[in-house]
């Protein structure tokens, strides 16, 4: 294991590659989740109705924003000073107009439309729809209403627990921080291998290495091996930023995130040691490393969505590893499991084996 | 016999680098393997421990076939390789301790091997201190320290001595002498022919891939000694007096070196030889014999100096 060990004394040498590759994704995760998740509207009600309906609807909105008491008299001067974002005015008899099937309007007011109060609005419309076919469903019958309307609350309760908008606002950054992990990964398992494997090369080191009882096949495979611990080390560091930090959303397990961007990183360890059988020195080997993995996460949607570019470009990205790590990982945050991404990661293991194989395709001689 | 290659040839393209190249070395020796740069030492070298592949020929150490026991074989072999093969920012001690574990040696092994080779290369005060604030011949002796942890039985030594200063060559060539007493067999490949002169018991000299010659200092200087070597310095330098000579019938060659004339001849009587001096009007200021070192053995039997090189 003495190459290997050797590497994890290098990494820690290589202060520049390890430094961008681990900052570059912490700037954006902290900008990615900057101005949401944190943010909770603050909305003032004045109920005049009392219902068991209106009281339900408080509740319900409570699981959305924080609810401050505010009076007819200081309900403008409360919005003014931005106490809260939001005023909704329950007028007397709304709940049986709804029932009959005839509804009244809420009244909202608001002092600028913001992120917040737009996305609480439309919440509340969504619920208020629902209410409304429930009425037509009990045709004016208060009692099989409010039936209804027990059911609908155990039902949501659960799913209410973190509002429709500000999950997917989670995913978003989620997915975005994603992005940017795996350009970080990309970098360093591009860069290090490459540098590394050359300057044995450019030192003459790699000749002397196979003077000694070393194989070749065992100098591969403990360099790959240094360079997986450091992908997991990273992922970890990652991920568990993302999830202690910022509450990232990674669907219905963190586990799977884990098994794509690890196979991802087999991949990009691949292309490092393809790299290094071509390029001739160090220099070549840092130059190429930006010249690959740049347009890399450009094209794989790394940055901004596959969707926003040309369809000529997303045909084009499906060459890619990163659209593949991309894709798996946007399935994974939107709720679906490892088998749902099987193909995504059968292609990222073709990429693998293929990078592999034209790095060992190489002349029989050592010393050259 | 600790190594014997039989019938090698390693061609690159249309070069042939190694040119069906025999070679012996006995178990004990300092084995000395002298030629000019570009003789196909130093891919010799890469046979033997096979880095490169051969077209043809076998190569036995320790009595064992190289491929069939390739492993085993390398676990006693140490390699000074021609280049300075060390990581400039790691200290020398941990150069060596990579070695060391390349080598597989246990705990205890390693650390008596790494202690023993710096403390032989005079690293010792040095351990922790980076190559790249080394002088060259430091550098040059943290080569060789990491080519002695796992304490080998023979050891190939890859033009060791180039570019440093006379201190350093001398601390080196007195350790080859000491690493052979201590019962390691030294291959020690120069293109320098007073180091070798120096410290071989048994030298080959190589040209053009092939050993011209093979023996202890004094057979090889048999080859020529009937030959009576003729050294005369004249006043100015003059070229076409090395023509005037080499015509000569009795003038086996001429060759002229700043003011001095070095002539070998085939015959004892030297008359015809120093007449052309006067016929041609050449002012004669010295005239010398001298005993024939390696170099005259190799200009006579490839008709360069050593230092011109083989191509
Ligand atoms: N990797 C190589 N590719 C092509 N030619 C080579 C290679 N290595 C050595 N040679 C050629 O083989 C010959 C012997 O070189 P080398 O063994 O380095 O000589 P020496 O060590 O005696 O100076 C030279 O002509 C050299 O150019
Ligand atoms: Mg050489």
């Amino acid at each position: 294991m003495a190459v290997f060990l050797n590497n994890l004394k290098r990494f820690m040498k290589s202060k520049l590659t390890l430094g961008l590759s681990l900052m570059i994704p912490i700037v954006f995760i902290v900008v990615a989740f900057s101005g949401s998740g944190t943010q909770r509207a603050t909305v003032g009600i004045i109920d005049h109705d009392g219902t068991r309906l209106t009281k339900q609807m408080i509740q319900t909105i409570k699981g959305q924003a924080d609810v401050a008491r505010v009076t007819d008299k200081n309900q403008r001067d409360q919005l003014i000073n931005g106490h809260v974002d939001m005023v909704l005015i329950v007028d007397k008899g709304f709940t049986s107009s709804i029932i009959d099937g005839r509804p009244m309007e809420l009244k909202g007011y608001h002092v600028t439309e913001s992120n917040v109060s737009a996305g609480l609005g439309a919440f509340i419309g969504g619920y208020l729809q629902d209410m409304e076919l429930m009425a037509k469903q009990a045709q004016g019958r208060q009692q099989s209403f409010y039936q209804a309307l027990d059911q609908y609350n155990q039902n949501h309760l659960r799913l209410n627990v973190q509002s429709a908008d500000g999950q997917a606002r989670q995913k978003e950054s989620t997915l975005n921080s994603l992005g940017f992990v795996i350009y970080g990964c990309l970098i360093m398992l591009i860069a290090l291998p490459s540098k590394l494997i050359v300057e044995d090369k450019e030192k003459k080191i790699f000749d002397r290495f196979f003077t000694t009882p070393l194989s070749l096949k065992s100098y591969n495979a403990q360099h790959i091996l240094s360079y997986v611990l450091l992908a997991n080390v990273t992922i970890f560091t990652m991920l568990a930023i993302l999830a202690g930090g910022f509450h990232a959303s990674f669907g219905p397990s963190i586990f799977n995130v884990y098994v794509v961007l690890l196979v991802f990183s087999i991949v990009a360890i691949s292309i490092g040691v393809a790299l290094s059988a071509v390029v001739k020195n160090t220099r070549q080997s840092n130059a190429l490393t930006w010249l690959i993995t740049t347009p890399l996460a450009m094209l794989g949607g790394c940055f901004w969505p596959l969707e926003i570019m040309p369809s000529f470009m997303q045909k084009l990205a499906n060459f890619t590893p990163t659209a593949w790590g991309v894709k798996a990982l946007t399935k994974l945050v939107y709720g679906n499991g490892l088998s749902d991404v099987i193909i995504e990661l059968s292609v990222l293991s073709a990429f693998a084996v293929i990078f592999f194989l034209l790095a060992s395709w190489r002349r029989t001689d050592i010393a050259h | 016999m600790i190594i014997e290659v039989s019938d090698l040839v390693k061609r690159y393209k249309d070069n042939l680098a190694i040119d069906h190249l025999s070679l012996q070395v006995k178990e004990g020796e300092i084995f000395g393997l002298l030629g000019p740069n570009g003789a196909g030492k130093t891919t010799l070298t890469n046979t033997i421990l096979g880095l490169t592949a051969v077209d043809q020929g076998t190569i036995k150490i320790f009595g064992q076939e190289l491929r069939k026991n390739e492993r085993e074989i390398k676990r006693h072999v140490g390699l000074v390789p021609q280049d300075i093969a060390v990581y400039e920012d790691l200290s020398a001690l941990e150069n060596v301790l990579l070695f060391g574990r390349l080598y597989g040696l246990s705990r205890k092994a390693l650390k008596e091997g790494v202690d023993d080779a710096l403390e032989f290369t005079g690293l010792t005060h040095l351990q922790n201190k980076r190559p790249s604030q080394f002088s060259g011949g430091m550098k040059r002796r943290l080569n060789i320290a990491c080519a002695l942890v796992h304490k080998p039985k023979l050891i190939i030594m890859d033009e060791p001595t180039v570019g440093i200063d006379p201190q350093s060559r001398n601390y080196i060539l007195e350790s080859v002498k000491k690493l052979n007493s201590m019962g390691c067999t030294v291959i020690y490949i120069s293109h320098y022919m007073e180091e070798v002169e120096s410290i071989c018991s048994q030298i080959a000299i190589v040209d053009k891939g092939r050993i011209i010659a093979k023996g202890t200092k004094e057979e090889l200087s048999q080859l020529i000694v009937d030959d009576n070597v003729l050294l005369v310095d004249i006043e100015s330098p003059n070229y076409s007096i090395i023509d005037t000579l080499k015509s000569l019938p009795s003038v086996k060659d001429a060759m002229i070196d700043d003011h001095t004339v070095r002539i070998v001849s085939a015959d004892k009587n030297m008359n015809e030889a120093l007449s052309a001096f006067l016929k041609k009007g050449v002012t004669v200021t010295k005239v010398s014999t001298n005993t024939p070192t390696l170099e005259d053995v190799f200009l006579t039997l490839t008709g360069r100096a050593l230092r011109e090189g083989s191509n």
